[in-house]
């Protein structure tokens, strides 16, 4: 099995340095690069292609959402999961803005990293309850414009799926919940977004809160 | 040479301790026992990584992992590590608490506080509450490795960060002092010298050479610096 290429970026050195230890010693996971700033983890992205980057936030030079939106612009396919120290609702709303396709907080074991890392290069995002409801409650202060009428496009069956997603269910989850192939809830996923011209299932489920096609989600001590 | 009671050492800077050079001729490392060290801090990522890490720099045996400051506790009466690297911001009971405890109940461990936060006040209180050292998270894994095996010799580990706050903790006491009845610290012009040279990024050996004084005489000054707080805690 080919290794999940990993970049790293993160100006904490020791944070740095041992997340890299423990990704070194799984065997599904190489760390090809460790960049100090975003500036550097725009760089490294280009030369190396990793399969997933790992962003931090705050960083000197170009920040981490900054560099996200540079790295999504030029190399679309790479997956970049933000991890930070940060579960501030602004930070949260801007990464997803910004075409990440994870957010994780520093806090997190080791254990569900790896799991999330995963899951984003096998092409799901899965978007914790607490994440769902925070980006919920980002929205609500957003000025209310009128939504799109761009759902109403969706089959049932797609608008069920799309409410599993926004509830934060894996396509494993969802697949048992409707009684159907894992392989058939990734096309609805991919035909969700194609019509709602959205990029990924964080957008996916966004979208959904917003739109109250989802019942918003209790808060997770998750 | 007779023993000097007091072995301290200054860290220039944060970034470029000696590396390469203190691994050099290894095999000295390698007839050591190894430094035990536990470990506290809830972030599991990064307590796990910093695990990962000093398993990896041999000379160093990471005995256990605590969750908050009560577990810190409990694994320091039980596994009596060398050296007790320490979260400040933890549930249960918080790092300088578990700190100011397990300094009460075993004086010998060494604690080195690894926190977030830089600020003077927080510093000021961890080397109160006992702590040998003070590393912000910041620093990089070389000079966490050379502030653990400093501290696990008995050294005091006074980095060029610890010194300016230092600095600056004693200069607020002097500007607001303390009711007569308190046994505040104070530093002698000599040690106040010595610490902001080691602000300003001086070796221990350049130090010595600037003051005219012994490089032992130099660790000297740091530890008692130290030790002054830790006693005012005490009394």
């Amino acid at each position: 099995m080919t290794p999940i290429r990993v970049l790293i970026a993160d100006d904490h050195a020791l944070f740095r340095r041992g997340v890299a230890s423990l990704l070194a010693a799984e065997p599904d996971f190489e760390v090809v690069g460790e960049a100090v700033d975003g500036r550097q983890a725009v760089d490294m992205a280009r030369e190396l292609m990793p399969d997933v980057i790992l962003m931090d936030i705050s960083m000197p030079v170009l920040d981490g959402l900054e560099a996200t939106r540079w790295i999504k612009a030029e190399i679309p396919y790479v997956r970049i999961v933000i991890l930070t120290a940060s579960d501030g609702e602004r930070s949260l709303f801007e990464a997803v803005k910004s075409g990440a396709q994870g957010y994780l907080l520093k806090n997190i074991d080791p254990q569900a990293l790896y799991g999330t890392l995963r899951g984003v290069v096998r092409g799901e995002a899965p978007i914790s309850r607490m994440m769902a409801g925070r980006l919920l409650e980002e929205f609500a202060r957003q000025h209310r414009e009128p939504a799109p009428a761009l759902a109403g496009e969706l089959t049932a069956r797609e608008r069920e799926v799309l409410e599993q997603v926004a509830r934060g269910r894996s396509n494993k989850e969802i697949a048992a919940a409707l009684a159907i192939a894992e392989n058939t809830v990734k096309n609805h996923l991919k035909n969700i977004l194609e019509k709602l011209h959205l990029e990924n299932r964080v957008q996916a489920a966004t979208y959904a809160l917003r739109q109250g096609l989802a019942p918003r989600p209790t808060e997770d001590p998750r | 040479m007779p023993a000097w009671p007091f072995r301290a050492r200054a860290l220039a800077r944060e970034e470029d301790v000696p590396t390469r050079s203190a691994r050099v001729g290894c095999g000295w490392y390698r007839r050591m026992p190894s430094t035990r060290v536990l470990l506290a801090d809830d972030h599991a990522l990064f307590r796990r990584g910093l695990a990962s890490l000093l398993a990896a720099e041999g000379g160093f045996e990471v005995v256990g992992e605590a969750v908050d400051g009560q577990r810190a506790l409990e694994m320091a009466r039980a596994l009596m590590p060398d050296v007790i690297l320490m979260d400040v911001s933890m549930p249960v009971m918080d790092g300088l608490e578990a700190t100011r405890r397990i300094k009460a109940e075993m004086p010998h461990a060494r604690i080195v506080i690894l926190t977030v936060s830089d600020g003077e006040s927080c510093l000021f209180e961890a080397i109160r509450c006992g702590a040998e050292g003070y590393l912000p998270k910041r620093i990089d894994p070389q000079a966490l490795y050379a502030t653990l095996r400093g501290v696990a010799r008995g050294e005091a580990s006074v980095s060029r960060m610890m010194a300016t706050r230092l600095l600056q903790g004693f200069a607020r006491r002097a500007r607001q002092p303390a009711p007569a009845s308190a046994r505040a610290a104070v530093l002698t012009a000599r040690e106040k010298e010595v610490l902001e040279h080691v602000a300003r990024g001086s070796s221990n050996e350049e130090i010595a050479a600037a003051l005219a004084i012994a490089e032992t005489a130099v660790k000297g000054h740091l530890k008692t610096i130290l030790d002054s707080l830790h006693h005012e805690n005490r009394a």
